[in-house]
């Protein structure tokens, strides 16, 4: 296989060494008031999307769950609560400040004893393989690196018939709503982040990665490649956002 | 089944309006603790309408779909279940179906007792020791008047169908004509018990 030379960070090209350290100072910048700019900036529907993911998800009580780019733990908080005291929910994010802001998070919500926390890359994921009742990843593929590389270690991870549940932007399927989206992500985001969180350049990558990231169907064959089974996507937001589901077999 | 959005909006109110509520009780976080890790149905009947109920620490979780083991479900009609939210000191209504463990079912309902909620406080910390006290002060007088008002119609009415247009018989009226009804039952009963003796 040859070496990927190249890879996208937003619109510009760069080596595949220097995405995740450009994306880490992305989200070191943003950490602090990401939960606040999430609600902002999706008008408070990342809510909706996030509960849809976990309502399909058919996570039940006593399982081991991975929550992948698991970021201030939106998903790790009510996969606490679904898993219950006899389940167990790791959180891993690549990114330290995020995964402390998750880990503080929770502990001021006394989310304790079945939440573990493991900073780790979602391309060599640190766990032995066959370990997990299921898989989540919400909103953190498109800032991965090697994506076919991460969904490999997620398949390698997961327990034979277990799902992996991918929570992501992706392509709107109404072409009217097409400019008003784009006027939206690149000129109000960019704003929004310098009045919020004083920093523009973040939110301009975050829109611009968005457009970078495969398709819906591109996705679902990526799973598939990965060996994925039953794998299917939701549309929600007329697209705007996409849940992938595939199975372990 | 697909989660509809409003559903899942309608549910995402409702819990952030229940975990504030229970966190304003400050002993309620205890007596959540002992529910942890168990998953509980409601059902409202004829509407087909359902949510499960998770708690985890002081915080419940409600979610519209749940594929793990159900420890108790709670089913009833709509009135039944508005009667239990404004009045949770009357606890579990008799016409509250309980299906599953009943301890669970019986842990919540000293819970739904137990909880008493300082508005006041509340309100404190969201504008303030002085705005909050005058607003519920003249909330308290509000609802009083509202109460007597209500109390004072219901007696007139009472009155003008009972004394002034003679519709309706007083209430001792009525329970001595029930009383009466009751003696000749039971005078009947007594009769036909000694014909049946003597033939």
């Amino acid at each position: 296989m040859s070496e990927q030379k190249t890879t996208h960070f937003g619109f510009e090209s760069v080596s595949p060494d220097e995405k995740p350290q450009r994306v880490n100072a992305v989200f070191d910048s943003v950490a602090q008031q990401y939960d606040v700019m999430n609600d902002v900036m999706s008008f408070g529907i990342h809510r909706l999307w996030k509960r849809f993911a976990l309502e399909l998800s058919g996570i039940k009580s006593g399982q081991t769950i991975l929550d992948l780019a698991s970021g201030t733990g939106d998903l790790a908080l009510r996969l606490a609560q679904m898993v219950g005291p006899a389940g167990q929910v790791v959180m891993s994010d690549i990114n330290a400040a995020m995964l402390t802001m998750g880990r503080d998070r929770l502990l001021d919500q006394g989310v304790v004893g079945n939440v573990r926390w493991v900073q780790a890359d979602a391309e060599n994921l640190p766990f032995v393989a066959n370990c997990f009742d299921a898989v989540t990843i919400a909103f953190g593929l498109r800032n991965v690196t090697h994506q076919q590389q991460a969904l490999a270690e997620i398949y390698r991870v997961l327990k034979p018939g277990a799902p992996l549940l991918v929570l992501e932007f992706s392509q709107p399927t109404l072409k009217p709503l097409k400019p008003l989206y784009d006027f939206y992500s690149f000129k109000i985001l960019p704003l929004m982040g310098k009045w919020i969180v004083n920093d523009a350049d973040s939110y301009r990558y975050l829109a611009e990665s968005i457009r970078m990231h495969p398709d819906q169907e591109t996705l679902k064959a990526m799973l598939q490649q990965a060996g994925f089974v039953q794998c299917d996507y939701y549309n929600l937001t007329a697209g705007i956002v996409a849940l992938h589901r595939g199975y372990k077999i | 089944m697909i989660p509809q959005f409003s559903h899942l909006a309608s549910l995402t109110l409702l819990e952030a309006l229940l975990n504030r509520y229970l966190q304003a009780d400050i002993e309620i976080s205890s007596q959540l603790q002992s529910l942890a890790g168990k998953v509980i149905l409601f059902k409202i009947t004829g509407l087909d309408w359902h949510c499960y109920l998770l708690p985890y620490g002081s915080r419940i979780q409600l979610q519209g779909h749940y594929s793990g083991v159900v420890h108790t479900t709670l089913a009833a009609p709509p009135v039944t279940w508005l009667k239990i939210l404004s009045q949770p000191v009357a606890g579990l209504d008799g016409a509250l179906q309980i299906e599953g463990e009943v301890e669970t079912g019986q842990r919540l309902q000293s819970i739904l007792r137990a909880l008493t909620v300082d508005v006041e406080a509340v309100l404190a910390r969201v504008i303030g020791d002085v705005p909050a006290h005058q607003l519920y002060y003249q909330h308290q007088q509000g609802k009083a008047w509202v109460q007597q008002t209500i109390h004072s119609l219901e007696l007139d009415v009472q009155e003008y169908l009972q004394q002034e247009i003679r519709n309706l018989p007083p209430a001792l009226e009525l329970e001595r004509f029930y009383r009466q009804v009751d003696q000749l039952r039971d005078d009947a009963a007594r009769l036909s018990a000694r014909l049946q003796r003597i033939l």
